[in-house]
């Protein structure tokens, strides 16, 4: 189809027959199929092929072959939920078997030709007995595996409940399967007695064999049932062994575990501006002492005429830290303050445990040395090792120190700067003292300038003195020459 | 995609009600304990369930048992429903999956066998015949979609979601289904085309 005559493709047409085009671009093709003949005439080809497939009939299904839908028994329905249901879905649930007539007859419904599918005898079917028989495997081995598996004590109580879940679960399943055999037996039994007289002279038949059936169902039931009984039994064998081992690995576990202490590294800093560095140096200091604290460090800085700045690093005890920032607080204005916190208490337990990891080894080496070594070489090796490991535990040790006091101790940084506060000075000085020190000033002058002379003649000198006898041969050659040529020569007549 | 809107704050009603309620709201009363609700799903789609495997499948006892089949499922597996497609999306899903699984079976029993219908002198059942075997002319992917679209009376959606297609190739496989079935189909008598 051209493109350019048509707006339209030809599976638009397609799809708006069946409806899938809707809107405005639906009103666009219904007015283009009045027009262009070509694509009226696709669609009447595919109405026309659709109407022809309609001549392919298929005959009513079975299933609802009987009208008698309506009224349908409340039994029934209950005993669809009762197999289906949400809560509780067990075809234990199902109330006993009940005389009904055959699956497709006239007094069939829906659902009880439904259930009676549901309830056909599956012994035809082996992927059933399978199923329990896969369970029942699943089941021993996962309660083998579980035992033999090491469960970390964090995580036992947790595994236990899901292990006792997951083996109820099977359980539960396992008991619907028997549950589910069972009443398909009795359906069966109650199929054949309730059948219709129609089918009379196939009763006695059908009553044998499913006699037969029964019993094969029953044997298998039972054995089913014994196995079901006899798992169960191990498997809360088994659930209680593996309770009381973890319980009492707990109970180990709880005495040599280190219960951590949250750990928390404070730290804050000040910046004020003060009226008075001096008043407020003494009341920084009185903080310190009230407060049990100590400065890491202490600088001052500027004249006291122009603004001193006073920068500490203070450390004091961390239950003090908020009561020592108050009073810092009131020093003077505050312009910023910063506080802030970092966890270490898995820092902490990470090096308590290497801690004791190492001294562990330690005390291995050392046994080892005391008792198993009898080479020179090995005992050099052991020794090397020893002093490495101790080497190792003092570092750890100190760090572990290290973190303790940080913890223990607050860290605050203040800055104190004074307000700038220029001095006039009204009183002028003395004429004497003036003169006084315009002599020394002139006095100290003259000194230096001579001090200056000789020093450069001293560091100069020898340099200068260099180059004049470098140079004064050359020099008065020269000028010896120049001064020759310049003179005038004698005559000759007066030579003569 | 087009998703059902269902609506949770009606009451389950009688079984008037449940007639005029959509397929997704059926499943999900039915699963809240009202059993006249998968009793109305059952009346509404136990036909076209049967006439699915009815059309793709020799055996109509076999094809009875595979509808039967469908339905059990979808009672067993009423727990992990979750009305994100459409309810007929989620049937014909699940019949085309028990009807793969039938095909492979038969596969291995014996040569496949599609839906036979008995010969005999009624027109009807001569365009009958003529259909299904132009359509058995097809290829599978456009058969496939042909029947979903014709008989099953799916979406183009429905059955790109079912099929697990792009809803244009969906589109242009049917075109191509229909224009080769035209083909198939012209041979046709002249008096079975006037009484089609």
């Amino acid at each position: 189809m051209n493109a350019e005559l048509h707006k339209f493709q030809p599976e638009e047409v397609m799809a708006y027959l069946d409806g899938e085009i809707t809107g405005e671009r639906a009103l666009a093709l219904a007015d283009h199929l009045q027009q262009c003949a070509e694509c009226s005439g696709l669609a009447d080809d595919l109405c026309a092929l659709s109407q022809q497939l309609i001549a392919w009939k298929i005959e009513p299904s079975p299933l609802v072959e009987s009208p008698s839908i309506q009224g349908m028994e409340a039994l029934t329905a209950e005993e669809a939920m009762g197999a289906f249901k949400s809560e509780g879905r067990t075809i234990a649930a199902l109330p006993p078997a009940q005389e009904r007539a055959p699956a497709i007859g006239p007094k069939s419904s829906l659902l009880s030709s439904f259930l009676d599918f549901i309830r056909r005898p599956r012994v035809e079917r082996p992927w059933v007995w399978a199923f329990a028989g896969a369970c029942v495997v699943i089941l021993i081995l996962s309660s083998l595996s579980l035992r033999m598996a090491k469960v970390a004590p964090s995580q036992s109580a947790t595994t236990i409940a899901s292990y006792q879940k997951k083996n109820q679960d099977e359980l539960a399943r396992i008991s619907r399967e028997v549950e589910n055999a069972r009443l398909r037996a009795q359906a069966n039994q109650v199929s054949v007695d309730g059948a219709d007289p129609h089918y009379s002279s196939l009763k006695d038949a059908v009553r044998s064999e499913s006699l037969q059936q029964v019993g094969t169902d029953k044997r298998q039931l039972e054995k089913a049932r014994q196995e079901a009984a006899r798992m169960n039994d191990e498997t809360n064998e088994k659930i209680t062994a593996l309770d009381t081992s973890v319980h009492s690995e707990l109970a180990t576990t709880v005495d040599t575990t280190v219960v951590p202490v949250q750990m928390i590294e404070r730290t804050a800093s000040l910046s004020m501006t003060v009226k008075e560095m001096d008043a407020a140096r003494a009341a920084l200091e009185d903080i310190e002492k009230r407060h049990h604290g100590y400065f890491a460090e202490l600088h001052t800085e500027g004249q006291s005429e122009a603004g001193r700045t006073l920068t500490a690093s203070l450390r004091v005890p961390a239950g003090e830290l908020d009561a020592t920032l108050s009073e810092l607080r009131k020093l003077g204005h505050l312009d910023e303050e910063k506080q802030g916190g970092e966890e270490v208490s898995q820092q902490h337990v990470d090096l308590e445990a290497r801690l004791q990891n190492a001294r562990n080894t330690e005390k291995r080496l050392t046994d080892l040395l005391t008792k198993r070594v009898d080479k020179l070489k090995d005992v050099l090796d052991v020794e090397r090792e020893l002093a490495s490991t101790r080497e190792e535990i003092e570092r750890m040790e100190a760090q572990l120190r290290n973190m303790e006091t940080q913890v223990s101790y607050a860290s605050i940084d203040v800055k104190l700067r004074e307000e700038y506060k220029p001095v006039l000075n009204l009183a002028p000085p003395a004429t004497g003292t003036r003169l006084r020190n315009a002599l020394v000033d002139g006095y100290k002058s003259a000194m230096e300038s001579a001090l200056g002379l000789v020093l450069f003649l001293f560091q100069e000198g020898p340099t200068i003195l260099f180059w004049l006898l470098l140079l004064f041969f050359p020099a008065r050659w020269t000028w010896r020459k120049l001064r020759a040529v310049a003179a005038p020569k004698p005559s000759p007549a007066v030579a003569l | 995609m087009r998703m059902p809107e269902v609506e949770f704050n009606q009451p389950f009603g009688d079984s008037t009600s449940l007639g005029a309620m959509p397929d997704e709201r059926l499943l999900l009363v039915f699963r809240m304990g009202n059993s006249e609700a998968f009793t109305e799903l059952f009346r509404r789609y136990s036909n076209p369930v049967y006439g699915f495997f009815r059309r793709r499948l020799e055996n109509p006892a076999r094809a009875e048992e595979l509808a039967q089949e469908t339905f059990v499922a979808i009672l067993r597996g009423i727990e992990r429903y979750e009305p994100r497609a459409s309810f007929r999306t989620y049937l014909y899903g699940i019949a085309m999956k028990i009807l793969m699984a039938e095909r492979r079976k038969s596969a291995r029993r014996e040569s496949p066998a599609a839906a036979s219908i008995d010969p005999s002198t009624d027109p009807c059942v001569e365009a009958a015949i003529w259909v299904q075997r132009a359509i058995e002319q097809l290829d599978a992917e456009h058969r496939d979609i042909l029947l979903l679209r014709e008989f099953e009376q799916l979406t183009y959606d429905e059955i790109a979601a079912l099929l697990r297609l792009p809803v244009n190739t969906v589109r242009s496989r049917l075109f191509r289904a229909r224009t080769a079935l035209k083909a198939f189909l012209l041979p046709l008598r002249p008096e079975m085309r006037n009484e089609t």
